[in-house]
């Protein structure tokens, strides 16, 4: 088993390595200079001539090769370097938006999965009757509205006309929380949903559970003891794999409900073409992803009894 | 059975898809028109009601990370700068220039020497005495200090040479060349007084997070992505005369929140979760200036308007009369009250009325006249072709391509365009790009039609879009290189006496207008939106900034 976590988290140290040239690359080769992205936002006056001065003090002009072995050197010291465009350490920034994105993205997979495995569930043990349908089209329906519409419509109705929930910081951290979390996570659950029934449809027709039932086990209790567990396992995968897709949403919907986070800091970044930043949140966003598959296969070992004794 | 699941599945999705959209669509109805848009900022009379103060929230879209006016390149972060420092002279809200930090100031006759006397009775934030050797200090730094690229404060300091130290409270400033347009300068938040104890004791790259100046209010804390916050200067004393009262600011603190988008920002107006923000979409002005609960400040912004850039090196846009007839073809007037609702006002040259030195003769230069536009273009040697659009003799067709970095509001303007081109047969594509990427080929040239506006005051601004050493470097989309311009721009910014001054940007204007080398659209005003509890705030002329020293909370 520690040997199993031992290897995994050594794949972690190619993966980043992997990552930080990929995009090195991608940010180089995009259209557009760190320097013209930050005056083009800002609006002070800078000239032609500034403008190359600028590039040259910033040793945005040296060679590809020669700019990415400065970065690596840095980080790994730890030091992930300044932001082009404000001068903080890139770490502190991170750092400091870090707690507000996995608050999210955890309420966000949380609520997704409490709500997907109900819904699926029920759909599941009343196969075809009204409620598997309004649940199944329930799930079509979250997993194709667009996230930034469905947040700024839940912002008009429940924090503006309701009136329930705050946008700024009044109210309390769980209150902000709610609004944000629920966008997230109703995509994820709509698919999570269709999961957990096809998942609990197939075990309740494996043998086991007609042998459960004949010997004349309580409904409830074949429910809880055989189906969910055997059921979960493929809905756990799931959860690992649409993490990282939660995780990108997160960018879309900081935004929107004017929270912190990393995905915010990504997309400003991006758009000022601040690499340091830029890097340094993917590679965060890269380790998180990892840990979290990570921590996926270790939840099988406590679901499958199988897997422990293996 | 299946089938009846079938059908309530369908059902249910039609529900809640109308539902969804019944429920977007809700919102207050939108009343008959509004009163006229007032142009000055609003004065509320007060009559001194027994305390004014209150706690101050400003939802703000621009996530500041850096408050040092020498290393910011920021012009969005210029309120809160001016809460913070205060500059040597100020920029009033009627036009004029007032002391600030600076009684009194003379000008040497070749303008290159600066004469400030300073006031005797200020102190920095840290207890630090203000006095010459802190302007020194500040001056000195810009330029030198090593901290994030950008610095809008160099552009502002022209050929600056040094800055002399005569005596305790006054300094004389040098520069190379006749620098006509350092008062303005002075004047922008950029070059606010820092105190040299603290740079000193921080050092220049983290006094930008704990900055200390001598404004009306104290930095107090900044939590990146979420709010920065400032407290009342209560030792404050020294504000120009422009304002209604003097002493420390009534409001007690000011939390300026940062929330990017601006639908959520009017959101928390409207909730009342922040008493003031900058940006209202423009297509909400209206609801909300009919709404008695809030109020819109407006103020022209002095600038080179919201404009499209005409690629002279590019053909056919080399040939003036191409140039002129597109203006001709196009009626910005009809277009900003149309589709604008009188939002903006339209722009006819390369300034905005709030530029001092703007020529009103540029209104009269091109009126809405679409057959001289097919006349012109005719003239030209293009034809109509067979499906409207005109071809030269070698059959190509004339098609321009318009390229530009988003907003909706834009959009809507190329689409009101290239329908009044078509109708002299003229064709144009639009295209939007990444603003970075957008930079990268209208540098290059590869596009006949480039989208800009910039923001700046002094006239003397305009060399980095019309100066032809702008050209494949900077911001000289319309890629110009004409020697003319390059000599107004150049006398313009040598010469000290103000009424030459004038004359010659004013030829410099028509000039531009006279070559067609852009199309201009329409002047954008600043829009901030506030709780009509919120009174006295003063917008100044640069528009992006607002003055929060008089500004009180009604109970």
């Amino acid at each position: 088993m520690f040997d199993f976590l031992r290897k995994q988290l050594m794949m972690l140290i190619p993966v980043m390595l992997g990552v930080s040239i990929l995009v090195f690359l991608m940010m180089s080769l995009t259209p557009g200079g760190a320097i013209e992205a930050m005056v083009l936002r800002g609006g002070a006056q800078v000239s032609g001539e500034d403008l190359a001065r600028f590039r040259q003090e910033m040793g945005l002009n040296d060679p590809l090769h020669v700019q990415y072995l400065r970065f690596l050197r840095k980080a790994l010291r730890g030091d992930l370097g300044r932001s082009l465009r404000t001068n903080r350490s890139v770490s502190e920034m991170l750092w400091e938006q870090l707690p507000a994105t996995m608050e999210l993205a955890v309420a966000g997979m949380g609520l997704a999965v409490i709500v997907g495995v109900i819904l699926g569930l029920v759909s599941a043990l009343c196969q075809n009757s009204w409620m598997d349908s309004v649940s199944m089209a329930l799930s079509l329906v979250g997993w194709s509205m667009p996230s930034f519409w469905l947040g700024l419509l839940m912002i008009l109705v429940f924090a503006l006309h309701l009136d329930w929930l705050p946008i700024t910081g009044e109210g309390g951290r769980l209150a902000r929380l709610v609004l944000p979390a629920l966008t997230l996570a109703l995509g994820t659950s709509g698919l999570i949903a269709r999961l957990v029934r096809s998942a609990v449809l197939e075990v309740l027709r494996m043998d086991y559970v007609t042998t459960a039932r004949a010997k004349g086990l309580a409904e409830r209790l074949v429910i809880s003891r055989h189906v969910v567990r055997n059921a979960l396992i493929p809905v756990v995968t799931m959860v690992g794999l649409q993490f990282g897709r939660l995780l990108s949403g997160t960018v879309i919907i900081e935004t929107v409900f004017a929270r912190q986070g990393i995905g915010r800091v990504t997309v400003d970044a991006i758009l000022t073409r601040d690499i340091p930043v830029v890097q340094g949140a993917v590679l965060l966003f890269a380790v998180i992803y990892v840990l979290s598959n990570l921590a996926v296969d270790l939840s099988y070992a406590l679901i499958d009894p199988r897997i422990r004794h293996r | 059975m299946f089938r009846k699941a079938r059908t309530f599945i369908h059902l249910s999705v039609i529900m809640l898809t109308v539902v969804g959209l019944l429920l977007s669509a809700c919102g207050p109805k939108p009343t008959e028109a509004p009163p006229p848009p007032t142009e000055a900022p609003t004065e509320v009379p007060t009559e001194a009601p027994a305390a004014k103060g209150g706690s101050l929230n400003y939802g703000n879209h621009d996530a500041i990370e850096n408050f040092d006016p020498a290393a910011t390149y920021s012009s969005w972060i210029q309120s809160e700068l001016m809460l913070i420092y205060d500059t040597l002279v100020h920029w009033g809200p009627d036009g004029d220039y007032y002391p600030g930090l600076a009684e009194s100031w003379e000008i040497s006759e070749d303008g290159k020497t600066y004469t400030f006397h300073l006031r005797q009775d200020v102190k920095f934030h840290d207890g630090t005495p203000f006095n010459a050797e802190a302007v020194k200090y500040t001056f000195d730094r810009i330029g030198v200090a090593k901290t994030t690229i950008g610095k809008g404060a160099e552009g502002l300091m022209g050929t600056y040479e040094s800055t002399e130290v005569v005596d305790d409270y006054t300094v004389k400033v040098h520069f190379e060349q006749a620098f006509a347009a350092f008062l303005s300068s002075l004047s922008d938040p950029f070059l606010g007084i820092v105190s040299p104890t603290a740079v000193e004791k921080w050092g220049d790259e983290e006094f930008g997070f704990h900055p200390v100046g001598t404004g009306p209010f104290v930095f107090k804390e900044f939590v990146g992505g979420s709010y920065r916050s400032y407290e009342r200067n209560p030792d404050y004393n020294w504000a120009p005369s422009f304002f209604n009262h003097q002493g420390p600011p009534y409001l007690e603190d000011v939390t300026v929140r940062l929330i990017e988008e601006g639908a959520t920002r009017l959101v928390a107006l409207e909730k009342g979760e922040i008493h003031l923000m900058d940006r209202v979409p423009e297509l909400e002005v209206e609801r909300i200036e009919a709404d008695e609960r809030f109020q819109v400040l407006r103020a022209e912004t002095p600038m080179l308007p919201e404009c499209i850039l005409l690629n002279t090196q590019k053909y056919p846009l080399d040939d003036l009369e191409v140039r002129q007839a597109i203006l001709y073809a196009v009626d910005q007037e009809t277009m900003v009250d149309v589709l604008f609702e009188g939002v903006y006002p339209a722009a006819y040259g390369p300034l905005s009325p709030a530029n001092p030195g703007y020529w009103e003769g540029v209104e009269e230069m091109y009126p809405f006249d679409p057959e001289k536009a097919q006349e012109l273009l005719t003239e030209a040697g293009w034809e109509p072709g067979p499906d409207g659009i005109r071809v030269d003799k070698d059959g190509n067709r004339l098609t321009l391509d318009m390229v530009y970095p988003g907003g909706e509001f834009r959009a809507r303007s190329y689409e009101y365009v290239q329908a009044q081109l078509r109708e002299v047969g003229i064709e144009m594509t639009i295209q939007e790009l990444e603003s970075a990427a957008m930079y990268e080929m209208a540098v290059a040239g590869e596009n006949a039609l480039s989208q800009l506006q910039w923001g700046f005051a002094d006239p003397s601004g305009m060399r980095i879009m019309w100066h032809s050493e702008n050209d494949g470097t900077g911001f000289n989309w319309s890629h110009v290189r004409d020697e003319r311009v390059d000599e107004l721009l150049e006398k313009g910014e040598a010469t000290a006496d103000l009424a030459e001054r004038e004359a010659i940007y004013q030829e410099l204007q028509k000039h531009i207008m006279e070559e067609a080398y852009m199309l201009p659209l329409y002047v954008i005003t600043a829009l901030h939106g506030a709780s009509a509890k919120l009174h006295d705030v003063k917008v100044r002329p640069s528009a992006r900034h607002i003055w929060l020293y008089d500004a009180y909370l009604e109970e």
